[in-house]
Parts: structure tokens; C-alpha cells; sequence
């Protein structure tokens, strides 16, 4: 019953790991796919979108069906809540990433400001790194490096801070930029609660290494 | 692990228990408050049914026990040769593992420690009938035949005749060693109902080998492994967060 349980729970891992791979490199293609202007690569993500979802529901009914069979208690409860709790949040991150494709698609401005477009391109290579590293401190649960992720995003809240100051200063210099400027606003804001939701996660791996609840989003949080 | 809320019922120090030459508690200390449960988990043989036992004297019964430490109940020292244990056995009473009703009637059954004890007012003991039944949660399937054997019931009826026979005596403390582990889900059930509904008004001490079962129905859970109290905290704690390794691992199904 043990030997099961310990089976399934390995599997449970891997599928939860595997998915948060997968929802990095969605993110990471979509802020690729914004800043090269390639609509076909955006579209790709809005087809591919329903993995990610599939993948949540799959692996919520298998922590449903683990807690009623088995009913586990102390770290392995821990362990399946973490799962349960941060699968959502996975599948949050990888709506973002949809967000962010359809502003690709939908994009009408012709002319850009090539610098924030360059920062909105390392935000994402920011933001997909730390989503992986943060299923990395899952994996190895390593509560300390989880909540260093808390600074991690600290820095992509300043770079997110910036994008909004540089579209805002090109908008009041020429109109003409509004219509991309406008979207890079809301693209900043989308990477930015990608980072937000990974200090989420971060949360739920303190939870289970140490069973205690932690906060690790700063109160204070700007619109980007 | 002492609770500041409440005080304590029974305070035990030290206690160690030889069979023998063969030491089976190795010093165990462990109080009690004066409400609620505490379950007493552990494997076969961790020492927990012994150290239950040893509270209300019942290894006096048998040959060769040693127990040494103290007891401190509510100020009586257990273990003090001018401790009456008929007396003890009133204020500390015990339901065992099988249901073990009187071959006589539902009636005589309950009243047989108030009978022990000099009662003799029939008014009395009819109060003392219903009212004990009913905290025992089977005055409704009984009133009508209590003058019919106790034999005749159900497992699950007899172990709750039982525990109303122990209540029928008032006693301060009830120890519980496996009461539910010779019944079927639903008669389970309904004893675990009842000590739910007891444990506003009692300090219960329940023996259990189901993890569920303790971790349902007591405030505290204490792990006892070898001889060896490892664990006592509230059983939340216990089952979500237990400082231990070794309690971890037992309530989680990995031994035991």
C-alpha cells in the first residue's frame, strides 16, 4: 500500500514538474513571439494552450483520488496540497502567456520603440527563468532558494516599472506610438503577474518543507 | 507537554514498567488536562496498553510487573499502598477491547459498580440507568428490554452497555484501550460518536491502532514507540507537522 502510494506520488512529481517546464517555455515563446512581431508563433500558443489546462485537470483528479484512497498525513499531505495549490497557478501563468500571444496577434501599431520592446524581451527571459527555477527548488525543496525568488521578482517589478515610464514619456512624444506603447503596457503587466504568481509557488514549497504559511508578495503593488 | 489552559487531571513521571527483567517502559512522562481526548498511538508492542493499564493498577492482577515513577491523580499518589483500587477503579474507569457485558440483565449490568459501591435507593439507580445510558448513546435502542440479557445485543450495543456501566460510577477519568477494534464500521462509528459527545465533560485516554480514528475524534495524540513516549503535542500537530522523523514516518503508513 506504501510501496503504491510512494509510486504514484513520484508520478504526481514528475507530471506537476514536467507541466511547470512546459508553462516556461510557453511563456518564454510568447514574449519572443510579441517582440519578433510573429503572429504565427502567437497563434501556436493559443493552439497549444489547452495542454496546459489539460494537464492541471488531469493532475488536480489525481490529488483528489490520492486523498480519498489513501488519506495521507504530515509531508505527504504537504506535498499533494503544494501540488494541488500550485498546479492552478501554473495554469494561471500559462493564461498569461495566452494574453500575451493575443496581443501579438491583435498588435496595430507600425511603429515601436525598439528599447522597451528589448526590455519587454529580457523581462521574459527574466520571468520564464524563474519560473523554472522555481520548480527547480521544488524539486530539490529548497525552502531558502523559494524565498529568494522574492527578489527576483523585486528586480522584474523595477524593470516592469521602467517599461511603464519609457512607453509613457514615447506616448507624450509622439502619438504615434500609442497603439504600441499601449500594449506594451499591458504586456509589462502580464510578465509582471507571472512574477508575482511565482512567489505563489514559492509559498506553497516553503509550506511544504516546513509545514508553516508564508507571505511573500510585498503588500504595495503598482498596476505594473 | 503541559497545557496552560487547563489543569491537569493526572500527571505521570518517570514511569517505567518491567515484565519481569525485561524493562517495557523506559520513563515515560505525560500529563493529562482535565477535558478532552488523548489518543495513544503506536505499533504492537510500543508499550501504549501497557502504560494504559498501568494507570488504574491493572497489572496488580499479574505476577511479576514492576512499575515504578509517579502518578499523580489529582492529588492521589496511585501507586500508594493506602490506595483503595476499588475505589481507584470508580474515579478511573476502563472499556476494554472486547465488549465484555455481565452474563445478567442491561439493568444489572449498569448498576453493578453502583451496586459495588453501596447503593441500594431503587429511585437512584434507575436514574442512574437511564442517565448513563444515554451519555453512552443507547437508551433509545434499549429502554424497553432493559431487563433482557446484555448478551443478547450486538457487538457494537454490548461495548456501549459497557462504557455506560463504567459511566454509571461517575468516574473522573475513562481509559479507552481499543474500544472499537473488535466492531464494525458503524458500530465504531457510534462509540466514537459517543466519546465525541463525552469529551466536553470527561478526560478520556483512548488506546487506538487507527490513525483515522485518532486523528477524528482526540485533542492530543502521544506516539509511543518501543517503550519510548517520542511524541505528545495537539493532534493537528501531529498529523500535519510532527517534530519527530519516527512519528512522521508511523502516522504516515511507513512502519508499524
Amino acid at each position: 500500500m506504501r510501496r503504491l502510494f510512494d509510486e504514484e506520488l513520484a508520478d504526481l512529481d514528475n507530471s506537476f514538474t514536467e507541466m511547470g517546464m512546459l508553462v516556461a517555455q510557453t511563456i518564454q515563446k510568447s514574449v519572443q513571439s510579441f517582440v519578433d512581431h510573429d503572429r504565427e508563433g502567437a497563434k501556436a500558443i493559443l493552439e497549444n494552450d489547452h495542454q496546459i489546462n489539460e494537464r492541471e485537470a488531469a493532475i488536480e483528479k489525481k490529488t483528489f483520488e490520492m486523498i480519498a484512497l489513501y488519506q495521507p498525513v504530515t509531508t505527504d499531505l504537504r506535498e499533494i496540497v503544494t501540488i494541488l495549490k500550485a498546479v492552478s497557478v501554473l495554469e494561471r501563468m500559462g493564461d498569461q502567456a495566452r494574453n500575451i500571444a493575443n496581443s501579438t496577434i491583435r498588435v496595430k501599431g507600425t511603429k515601436h520603440i525598439s528599447g522597451v520592446e528589448k526590455a519587454l524581451g529580457e523581462m521574459g527571459e527574466q520571468v520564464a527563468t524563474m519560473v523554472s527555477t522555481v520548480m527547480d527548488y521544488y524539486i530539490k525543496n529548497d525552502a531558502l532558494g523559494a524565498e529568494s525568488i522574492a527578489e527576483e521578482n523585486q528586480t522584474l517589478s523595477k524593470r516592469a516599472a521602467q517599461v511603464r515610464f519609457d512607453s509613457v514619456e514615447g506616448m507624450k512624444e509622439d502619438a504615434e506610438l500609442v497603439d504600441s506603447a499601449a500594449d506594451y503596457l499591458v504586456i509589462a503587466g502580464y510578465l509582471k503577474r507571472i512574477g508575482d504568481y511565482t512567489t505563489d509557488i514559492a509559498e506553497w514549497i516553503v509550506y511544504k518543507r516546513t509545514g508553516k504559511i508564508i507571505e511573500l508578495n510585498p503588500g504595495y503593488n503598482y498596476f505594473i | 507537554m503541559t497545557d496552560i489552559k487547563q489543569k491537569n487531571i493526572l500527571e505521570t513521571r518517570d514511569v517505567k514498567l518491567w515484565y519481569g527483567q525485561k524493562e517495557a517502559l523506559h520513563g515515560i512522562n505525560l500529563n493529562f488536562p482535565e477535558k478532552g481526548i488523548t489518543a495513544l498511538i503506536g505499533p504492537s508492542g510500543s508499550g501504549k496498553s501497557t502504560y494504559i493499564r498501568a494507570i488504574n493498577r491493572m497489572h496488580d492482577l499479574e505476577d511479576n510487573v514492576t512499575v515504578t515513577g509517579s502518578f499523580d491523580f489529582k492529588g492521589t499518589d496511585i501507586y500508594a499502598p493506602t490506595t483503595d483500587t476499588v475505589d481507584l477503579r470508580k474515579r478511573i474507569g476502563m472499556v476494554f477491547q472486547q465488549p465484555n457485558p455481565f452474563p445478567f440483565s442491561i439493568y444489572e449490568n449498569v448498576i453493578f459498580g453502583l451496586k459495588l459501591a453501596g447503593v441500594k435507593d431503587k429511585a437512584e439507580l434507575d436514574e442512574a440507568v437511564e442517565k448513563s445510558l444515554k451519555q453512552a448513546s443507547i437508551w433509545e435502542e434499549v429502554k424497553d428490554d432493559l431487563h433482557k440479557s446484555a448478551l443478547g445485543l450486538s457487538g457494537g450495543q454490548q461495548q456501549r452497555v459497557s462504557l455506560a456501566r463504567v459511566l454509571a460510577t461517575a468516574p473522573e477519568l475513562l481509559l479507552l484501550d481499543e474500544p472499537t477494534s473488535a466492531l464494525d464500521p458503524v458500530s465504531s462509528h457510534n462509540i466514537e460518536e459517543t466519546l465525541l459527545n463525552l469529551r466536553d465533560d470527561y478526560a478520556m485516554i483512548i488506546v487506538t491502532h487507527s490513525m483515522s480514528q485518532a486523528s477524528r475524534i482526540s485533542d492530543r495524540t502521544a506516539f509511543f514507540l518501543n517503550g519510548d513516549l517520542i511524541e505528545v503535542d495537539s493532534t493537528k500537530h501531529i498529523f500535519l507537522n510532527p517534530q519527530s522523523q519516527e512519528t512522521q514516518d508511523y502516522v504516515s503508513g511507513r512502519f508499524g
